[in-house]
């Protein structure tokens, strides 16, 4: 995985950061913003990236839904099929959600890279610059 | 006596689920003064703009929140909304007062020039907008404005100034005391880890708070 991850907003966004990516040739991690699973349905997500990666095949791209502090709708992403949720839990749900998760061959970060900074492309007036210098400092 | 009138000024997440988000905006705006709400899709196309703003007009006005559509005045006049916010790439001022009409809320972004916030004012504009104020990620916001711009607006005119960039209940401060008359957030109540209607009453006490420290001092 990618230890550079980049936060996208919206296809414009994803389709920025892939095509970057892919220029690269280098493996992305996409996250959504904090907490958007309150406002951005996890279908949205899901076919959001899927829009975006449609021209990659053969990139490798990890797709992270963060569902804040919303256990339900950390379950609820899993349910729609989204492969990397991020939610921010007490440790006595840790557990479950974990194994709920690995039944479907999902991973769910509990916010413990938080320390690894993220390339936020909200507002940012050339996204696809943003994203090269990111990724090239990651290589 | 100088008095602080500031409220927040809300924008939309870039792309939301419109079965979703309405829900979730109309808890914000019963969380606390909410001044405006700008409806601001990053690449969508009209039909989703249009759609988006459908389901949110009536939210806001049960509200008496004013919804004003991002870059589009075609489509603010279509859909109703209150108003259009322009920027400086989105066509000209007076395009966009005839499309929507003279009761209609027409704001332009400014960035961190005198010269276009006074060009605008004097066409017309019911604000205008200055910033980036603070970084809205890990990278600095090409233009970067000054909280003293705020002040110097405040003081040579009458029209009301929006700031806006990586604004937070942490940062808000320096703006509220500069005389911004509306603070313009995004994550700081989408991405809050409570809730946005958390935010926004967060935001508003911290108004309030800065609003007395500054009277008082």
């Amino acid at each position: 995985m990618n230890e550079r991850p980049i936060i996208v907003h919206s296809l414009e966004d994803a389709e920025a950061a892939l095509a970057v990516a892919a220029d690269l040739g280098v493996p992305v991690t996409l996250r959504s913003a904090p907490g958007a699973a309150r406002y951005l349905g996890a279908t949205v997500f899901r076919d959001m990236i899927s829009e975006a990666a449609k021209p990659y095949s053969g990139l490798s791209v990890t797709a992270v839904f963060d569902c804040g502090g919303d256990p339900g709708l950390a379950l609820g992403a899993l349910r729609h099929g989204l492969k990397a949720v991020r939610i921010d839990s007490a440790a006595d749900v840790r557990g479950k959600i974990a194994d709920i998760a690995a039944q479907s061959g999902a991973r769910v970060d509990f916010g413990d890279e938080d320390s690894i900074e993220a390339l936020d492309l909200l507002d940012l007036d050339d996204p696809e610059a943003a994203v090269r210098a990111w990724l090239r400092e990651g290589k | 006596m100088q008095t602080l009138d500031c409220r927040l000024y809300l924008i939309t997440p870039p792309q939301f689920d419109p079965s979703v988000f309405p829900d979730m905006l109309a808890r914000a705006l019963d969380g606390g003064d909410v001044a405006a709400l700008q409806l601001r899709l990053k690449g969508a196309g009209d039909d989703a703009q249009r759609r988006a703003a459908e389901v949110l007009l009536p939210l806001c006005k049960d509200r008496d929140v004013p919804l004003l559509m991002n870059d589009r005045p075609d489509l603010a006049a279509k859909t109703g909304c209150d108003g259009v916010h322009i920027g400086q790439e989105d066509g000209d001022y007076h395009q966009a007062r005839d499309t929507v009409g003279n009761d209609a809320i027409v704001g332009v972004t400014c960035h961190d020039s005198r010269h276009l916030a006074i060009e605008a004012a004097a066409q017309g504009a019911d604000y205008v907008a200055f910033g980036a104020f603070f970084p809205t990620s890990t990278k600095q916001p090409r233009v970067r404005a000054e909280p003293e711009l705020l002040t110097w607006w405040r003081n040579s005119t009458t029209v009301p100034c929006v700031a806006i960039g990586g604004i937070s209940v942490e940062n808000c401060g320096v703006l509220i005391r500069a005389g911004a008359d509306f603070l313009a957030v995004i994550s700081a109540i989408w991405s809050h880890p409570c809730n946005p209607e958390t935010a926004v009453a967060a935001f508003n006490k911290e108004i309030e708070t800065q609003s007395r420290t500054t009277i008082s001092a």
